[in-house]
């Protein structure tokens, strides 16, 4: 048993050197004074970031992530919000159906969504923008959303709502006071994964998008050419990034559970 | 109240996808398309490499996941949060530097290469190991590893310690636990993990594209370049909803092939 | 009506082809402190979450006085409602919880405060105000749940068997704290409970209720000494079911002979018109039995018995007896009670006006009729 554990514990190092490996020399080759795109590393230095942000198509892009994220956070938000509402307390025939839908575009590759998308936008005479594009995160994005956000109001106690309409509160009150409180943390947590996501968005945006860039297909078309070691600058920051909203959500996750946890502690210090 | 503001999302989610089956780009019905494909040079090799690919990755990646979500979900303390904490961040690395750090890793001049070259085990270093197949599911394991990890989290949060240690009380042996008890109440996160992957590899274009070299594409590379280079939107569907038949058709074999285990066992 | 603080009328409820409520017509005078009462899936929740507005009913009407509310929602409509497991905003300190129906109707910040603060000392609770719904325990919880619903003033408090979460002692000094808000506060309070003894100490009047029927409305005396069915006299304290015949005809009132099986005949009161040959149950409760050395009266029903077990219960113990026929329980006084040991033999006495007999319906097929009632036994 013990041998076990110690494969075990083994293996898990292993495998997560293997998950890191990668995104680790990027980062470190990020801060390569020299020119050099193999090792050995000429020194460390922060220039290339500086390059990179002066690059015009590098600023614009980084841009055009961050419009593209807050669109497809307003829509996602509008869109997905009464969706996982109506999926976790609605009893009506399709739920199920709807749900399905919904999420869909999670399990395909974003082959198919983009050029589904792509066709589809051809076929109503749409062209390609940054707008397709943020239709197109959001698409993408929903399903992660709502099902966080449907999880989230399942796990709602019922009678909490039963209990504000018996102390006289409408529907637009119980909302308000009692069930945005606390929904509040989870829903935001899950719109920062989605940004994450967005930002991280290369397969399906590549199709839908017109003249722009966004982020990930400045490197694309930088890998595919010639690369610069800017490049690396680029990619650590669109790594970054991502990795911001994702600690933001878990913070809004643990702050919450914290909360309660304390709330916990005091309670047994006191003694009930 | 609700299906006002849902309804539009559902109705551009579905007609996106019903609109592929146009397959003329003047939206008469047209099945021809799908024998041309078929008799097309190349294309019936690249989809059965897409396929074998994808199966190749699924199957590495499913069991890779499955110790690490094992000790995850078993493990407490520090070190569960860590590794939970890796897997995440991994997963939320962007799809295309995961890709990208893969070539600096393993390209000829690459990381790796120098590492070698320098320690001295090989002269001019590796170049078998990448822009080929072989560095396509390299890459594929690593990017979808944290998705099947937490799929598989998800299935092991169901198996609760009593019921293990319940077991162990009536005698089982390790292995013995994990065949008899683990492994039949995640069957169908592991499908989930399995399927999910299989079907998210086999559709990719971009890895193959950057990493596969000549003998490493696949037909989502093909699709793509249809779509966007040569403007054969009509092709361009038709190829891709054949190997998406295709995965899942395979899909539904290998869920057949599981249920026919499961009865049989008993 | 218009005296009436909350009235029902044709109330049905239907949930797919089940169907929980049949035809309930009841009305609930002002002050009045009414416990609904039945077994698990009688309707008697279904029946108060009607009235709370919370359910809506498939067919029949609710009244609020004169005010005929059936399809207004709760927050329309002049009630308080404390649920089984208190419900208390987890966001919100017990101030605020307390206050909330006050927040809603719009109240000035201070006045709000103010009458919260009331409420908490009416259950003696002004120090946990800023406490969270996490750090009270649960006899606390439901006091600040009882004190939230009360804030607004209703005119019916309306409570969803709040003491079943409870331990046994939090939940006896929480019976004698309902009792006292109602007699203080004069709001009238529709109780629902599944624990007979609950609802004996506590209301004014007990419906009593069986599959989506009201089976009796009475006081709780009255519901113990005369019950109109089998279930209950069978639902309600403890008996003795025997299986027995009618040898008489007897109408609603009088003295029925009835014989049971290696019994000698006995007389009972019959409940319902009987008829000579009819199955009929008797009943008898286990507090009226007593052993023959206090059988000096004409007239009583006798039967020789053997103890066979001894179970005490405080002041007073329950003997288990073996007879010729069933097995008999009756309850004596502990001192009388420790002096038998098993096998001692006992003569059993009973005062005919004491024993009830029931003609059988088909629904008592239900109710296990040769076994003494297994519901919460209690001695009235």
């Amino acid at each position: 048993m013990r041998v076990r554990s110690i494969l075990l514990g083994a293996y898990v190092s292993i495998a997560l050197a293997f998950l890191l490996l990668p995104v680790a020399i990027i980062v470190l080759f990020s801060f390569n004074s020299g020119a050099n795109l193999s090792f050995p590393l000429r020194g460390l230095a922060g220039h290339w970031y500086g390059t990179a942000l002066h690059d015009p198509k590098m600023v614009s892009a980084l841009e055009n992530s961050l419009i593209v994220g807050a669109g497809m956070l307003a829509v996602v938000a509008l869109v997905g919000t009464p969706a996982a509402w109506a999926i976790a307390r609605g009893r009506f025939r399709g739920r199920g159906l709807l749900l399905a839908t919904i999420v869909a575009p999670v399990a395909l590759p974003g082959l198919f969504i983009g050029i589904a998308l792509l066709t589809f936008f051809a076929s109503i005479h749409v062209h390609p923008s940054l707008r397709t594009v943020v239709v197109a995160h959001a698409v993408y994005t929903l399903g992660f959303y709502v099902v966080i956000a449907a999880a989230r109001f399942s796990g709602l106690d019922a009678a909490l709502e039963e209990a504000a309409w018996t102390l006289g509160a409408g529907r637009w009150a119980v909302a308000r006071l009692v069930v945005w409180p606390l929904v509040r943390p989870a829903l935001f947590a899950a719109l920062a994964l989605c940004l994450a996501l967005s930002l991280d968005e290369f397969v399906i945006t590549f199709f839908v998008i017109g003249a722009q860039n966004t982020l990930p297909i400045v490197i694309f078309s930088n890998v595919r050419s010639v690369v610069t070691p800017e490049i690396n600058a680029v990619a650590t920051v669109l790594l970054l990034t991502s990795w911001l909203s994702v600690g933001v959500a878990a913070l809004l996750i643990q702050s919450s559970a914290r909360r309660r946890r304390v709330a916990l502690a005091e309670f047994v210090e006191v003694g009930g | 109240m609700a299906a006002f503001l849902v309804a539009p999302a559902v109705h551009l989610g579905l007609t996106s996808f019903w609109r592929t089956a146009y397959f003329q780009t003047t939206h008469a019905w047209n099945l021809q398309q799908y024998p041309e494909i078929l008799t097309q040079s190349g294309v019936w090799q690249t989809m059965v490499r897409s396929v074998w690919t994808g199966l190749v990755v699924a199957v590495v990646t499913t069991a890779a996941a499955l110790p690490i979500a094992y000790y995850i979900r078993f493990r407490t303390g520090v070190r569960k949060v860590l590794v939970l904490a890796v897997v995440i961040t991994a997963m939320f690395s962007s799809y295309l530097v995961r890709i990208y750090a893969w070539r600096t890793l393993m390209g000829r001049d690459g990381a790796l290469n120098w590492f070698l070259t320098t320690v001295g085990i090989s002269k001019h270093g590796f170049t078998f190991l990448f822009y080929n197949r072989f560095g396509v599911i390299i890459t594929l394991v690593h990017i979808f590893l944290p998705f099947a990890v937490l799929v598989l989290l998800a299935a092991l949060e169901g198996v609760y310690v009593d019921v293990l240690e319940a077991s162990r009380a009536l005698g089982a042996r390790g292995d013995q636990m994990v065949r008899w008890v683990v492994l039949p109440m995640i069957g169908r996160g592991l499908f989930a993990a399995f399927a999910f992957t299989f079907i998210l590899s086999a559709g990719d274009y971009v890895t193959p594209q950057l990493v596969g070299g000549t003998s490493g594409s696949m037909t989502g590379t093909f699709v793509m370049l249809e779509m966007t280079q040569l403007g054969d939107y009509s092709h361009g569907a038709a190829l891709s909803l054949a190997l998406l038949g295709t995965l899942v058709v395979l899909s539904a074999c290998v869920y057949g092939a599981g249920r026919l285990v499961r009865t049989v066992e008993r | 009506m218009e005296s009436s603080a909350v009235s029902l009328r044709g109330i049905r409820k239907e949930f797919g082809s089940v169907v929980a409520l049949d035809d309930v017509t009841l009305d609930i005078e002002r002050r009045q402190f009414v416990t609904l009462l039945g077994p698990s899936g009688c309707g008697k929740t279904t029946l108060l979450r009607i009235i709370a507005g919370l359910e809506t009913p498939t067919a029949g009407d609710v009244y609020f006085g004169a005010e005929r509310v059936t399809h207004r929602p709760p927050q329309a409509r002049p009630l308080g409602f404390a649920f089984q497991r208190y419900a208390l905003f987890p966001h919100l300190t017990v101030l605020e919880n307390v206050a909330f129906g006050l927040k809603v109707r719009r109240v000035r910040a201070k006045e709000r405060r103010r009458r919260a603060m009331e409420m908490l000392e009416l259950v003696h609770l002004p120090h946990l105000a800023n406490r969270l719904p996490s750090q009270i325990s649960g006899g606390q919880a439901q006091r600040v749940a009882l004190a939230r619903a009360l804030a607004p003033e209703p005119s019916v408090l309306l409570l969803d068997e709040p003491l079943t979460a409870l331990d046994l002692a939090i939940r006896t000094a929480m019976q004698e704290e309902l009792r006292r808000l109602h007699r203080d506060l004069g709001t009238t309070f529709v109780y629902v409970t599944h624990d007979q003894g609950e609802a004996l100490t506590m209301s004014d009047r007990i419906i009593l209720m069986r599959a989506g029927e009201i089976a009796q409305d009475s006081t709780p005396f009255e519901l113990y000494r005369h019950p109109s069915s089998l279930f209950a006299a069978t639902f309600v304290g403890e008996a003795n079911v025997w299986v027995a015949r009618a040898v008489d005809d007897a109408a609603d009132g009088e003295t029925c002979r009835v014989e049971a099986a290696s019994l000698p005949r006995f007389s009972g009161r019959a409940v319902g018109a009987v008829r000579r040959g009819a199955a009929v149950s008797y009943v008898l409760r286990p507090q009226r039995i007593t052993s023959a050395a206090d059988a000096g009266v004409p007239g009583a029903c006798t039967i020789s018995a053997t103890v066979t077990d001894v179970l005490p219960r405080g002041a007073r113990a329950l003997v288990l007896a073996a007879t010729s026929g069933p097995e008999v329980r009756l309850e004596l006084e502990a001192a009388e009670a420790e002096s038998l040991g098993r096998g001692a033999p006992l003569t059993l006495a009973w005062h005919p006006a004491d024993a009830v007999v029931f003609p059988e319906e088909s629904s008592d097929a239900d109710s296990s009729p040769v076994v003494t009632s297994e519901a919460e036994t209690t001695t009235v």
